[in-house]
């Protein structure tokens, strides 16, 4: 999805501001943190950067005075680039804003017109893992993607995390965004709590599109999950960022891409490990066997050949399990398949949506 | 998805709370009970995080993996919890208790003295009772005379007891999962101010066999023996004595009871002098007696006095100044070392 640069709120009272100068031209490649354009208002001037690396275009000409939020271009991501996280006000605006649902914030992304396809990231990660997605593929549609609770730049709670409270945020993040519903696209513990979504409130479920993910893990994973939860807790991020890495990318990929995997293991070293900790537990924990024959929706399983922390083997049960659920499988493809083989997961999300 | 088995820098406390998870999973009779080992008294169900994990955090998590029905915690009642933890273990469980100061045995001494210690010996060894109790000793953490005391004495005078005291992060996950694993009671001592030091720990199951000795460092001029922080004065006081000329040997004696003897003698026999360090009160302590071993047993190898580093006969100190001249530390074993050496022979 293309990351939009918008003008950002500088202070309290600005309502508008001007663009004085474009430092790139339309069609430039930029790489995140490069200064692309300057804003002024009648109290002060500011450079606004890239958030990712890729290719930009220019929405609004130099001179122009605009409203607070108004998108002055448009990055489209290079392949596999990671949006760099950003630093104060220039989260506001329409593109990504923090909402009040179920009692915390929850940082939100919202772009075009049509029924709702909510995209729910996995464990340790963020809206972020979309970013490769080609929007283009989603026209006629509202994306909305957010960052979990403890996760990107939503906020930390305390305690212990559950599908329930992280279904009931989902539920309240609707709510307030005015979706009836919606459908679902979740990866890996996002998956879950779609599942977990769709059959307790099937009203609000268009579709399930279940990447990367199982209905609950086999033991041996589940203790290498509580004992990442222990590494995380006595010895922060930094013990498991390099486990996390190898469950979710295939070797050839890594290899391939050090740059990708580079910029995900600062983000990774980046989280709130009391979060992830409570997230990691809640993962290892869930069973969601029993609710997998209630759901009435249409569903799909995406999976990638290569994935060794929710193997091929597991997707197949669950789509057994799901009536009329539909199984693909990437080839070429580990756990963080939408991350690592976009063009098909697009074209797959694209035409089932 | 294979189980991490690589040797990894970890603390005290993670290499403790990995031998307990290890051997929770492997055996589903162990469970765990204490004050505040799950969560305290606030929480009501899983669903809420643990408050603590034992009040240094040791047994975080583990309610997580194995639910409340193994990790339990109990009421502010040491004669309650240690009576249920060598009842259950008396029939058929394999209770890990944690007794939080050493100084609690107050509290609970009977089922220690009288009853856990005892049962297999009365009942002709038809009665066995596998409980591990884990409680901390030392000072140095500015914690007062009743929460800084150093009983190993106290539990090895009680025959039926075993009694161990790891220096270092492998050792007391090795040492703990034997203790775990042993059919009689153990008195797992862990230092107060010991929690975070880190040390390379092997993955997956590792054992150290209760009542061995190790040799911490090789030397041959005198023999410094310590258990628990004494044993890392000792190594820190060795490094001084090297660069002064005194190869020392530093035996990690690891376990109080049973005494393993004969490392400590093979080590005199080799150097002739022995310097023992002691954090317990001496009058009839572990060095007292260690000193009366070698007495007996090797006193014709010794060139010199047996010298001793311990705690004075008083209560630990509450004033930080107080407490720090109280204790052992490497400089006092370098000065003792130094008279050891010093005189004739």
């Amino acid at each position: 999805m293309p990351i939009d640069v918008i003008m950002p709120k500088m202070g309290m009272g600005m309502s508008e501001g001007k663009l004085s100068r474009w430092q790139v031209k339309d069609g430039d490649s930029v790489e995140a943190g490069q200064v692309v354009l300057e804003v002024e208002t009648d109290k002060a001037t500011a450079e606004m950067t890239a958030d990712v690396d890729g290719v930009i275009s220019v929405v609004v000409a130099e001179g122009e005075v605009v409203d607070v939020g108004t998108v002055l271009g448009r990055i489209e991501p290079a392949e596999g680039a990671v949006v760099k996280p950003r630093a104060g006000g220039a989260a506001e605006g329409p593109s990504a804003e923090i909402l009040q649902a179920n009692g915390i914030a929850l940082n939100v992304q919202q772009t075009g017109e049509g029924p709702a396809v909510v995209f729910i990231h996995g464990l340790s990660s963020s809206m972020e893992l979309w970013t490769g997605l080609d929007q283009a593929g989603f026209q006629g549609r509202t994306l909305i993607s957010y960052d979990l609770r403890g996760h990107g730049r939503s906020e930390q709670t305390p305690g212990a995390h559950t599908l329930r409270k992280h279904t009931a945020d989902l539920v309240a993040l609707l709510e307030t965004l005015r979706v009836e519903q919606a459908s679902l696209v979740g990866h890996s513990l996002g998956a879950m709590i779609a599942v977990e979504l769709a059959a307790s409130r099937p009203e609000s479920v268009r579709s399930l599109s279940l990447l990367s993910t199982t209905a609950a893990f086999p033991q041996e994973t589940r203790n290498t999950l509580f004992e990442l939860a222990s590494a995380a807790t006595f010895g922060g991020m930094e013990g498991i960022a390099d486990t996390l890495i190898e469950l979710t990318f295939r070797p050839a990929f890594r290899d391939a891409n050090p740059k990708v995997v580079e910029a995900i293991r600062r983000s990774i070293l980046s989280s709130d490990a009391a979060s992830i900790v409570a997230a990691t537990r809640m993962v290892a924990k869930a069973d969601l066997r029993s609710r997998l024959g209630s759901l009435q929706c249409p569903t799909q399983v995406l999976v990638g050949s290569e994935d060794s922390l929710t193997p091929p083997d597991l997707s197949r049960q669950l789509a057994e399990a799901i009536e009329g659920a539909q199984l693909h499988e990437l080839p070429d493809c580990g756990h963080a398949a939408p991350v690592e083989q976009p063009a098909p997961v697009t074209r797959l999300l694209a035409e089932f949506v | 998805m294979a189980v991490a088995t690589a040797a990894r820098t970890i603390t005290i406390a993670e290499a403790l709370n990995e031998s307990i998870r290890l051997e929770m999973r492997a055996d589903p009779k162990i469970v765990i009970m204490g004050e505040d080992i799950a969560g305290g008294a606030q929480v009501e169900h899983l669903e809420d995080d643990e408050a603590w994990g034992g009040v240094m955090g040791v047994t975080k998590g583990l309610v997580h993996e194995f639910g409340r029905e193994r990790v339990l915690d109990t009421p502010i009642s040491e004669a309650a919890f240690i009576g249920a933890a060598v009842g259950a273990a008396a029939t058929g469980l394999r209770p890990i208790a944690e007794l939080m100061f050493c100084g609690f045995l107050g509290s609970c001494l009977d089922s220690l003295l009288n009853q856990g210690s005892k049962l297999r010996y009365m009942f002709g060894g038809k009665a066995t009772v596998p409980v591990t109790i884990r409680t901390m000793i030392g000072g140095g953490f500015r914690a007062a005379a009743q929460h800084a005391q150093t009983l190993y004495p106290m539990f090895a005078n009680i025959p039926g007891l075993k009694v161990v005291a790891p220096s270092n992060a492998a050792d007391a996950k090795g040492l703990l999962t034997a203790s775990i694993r042993d059919d009689d009671p153990v008195i797992f001592c862990e230092h107060i101010t010991m929690y975070t030091l880190k040390g390379e720990v092997p993955g997956g199951e590792h054992i150290v066999p209760i009542g061995k000795a190790a040799v911490a460092r090789p030397g041959s001029d005198v023999t410094l023996l310590g258990v628990s922080l004494t044993a890392v004065h000792a190594l820190n006081a060795a490094e001084t004595l090297a660069k002064e000329g005194i190869d020392a040997e530093v035996i990690d004696l690891r376990t109080v009871s049973p005494l393993d003897e004969e490392t400590i003698l093979e080590s005199v026999k080799k150097t002739g002098r022995l310097v023992i360090v002691d954090e317990a009160n001496p009058l009839c302590g572990l060095a007292s007696h260690i000193a009366g071993v070698v007495a007996s047993r090797g006193f014709h190898w010794l060139r010199a006095p047996v010298g001793m580093v311990t705690a004075p006969h008083s209560p630990v100190p509450f004033s930080p100044v107080l407490e720090d001249a109280y204790l052992p530390n490497p400089q006092k074993v370098v000065s003792a070392v130094k008279e050891t050496c010093s005189k004739a022979s």
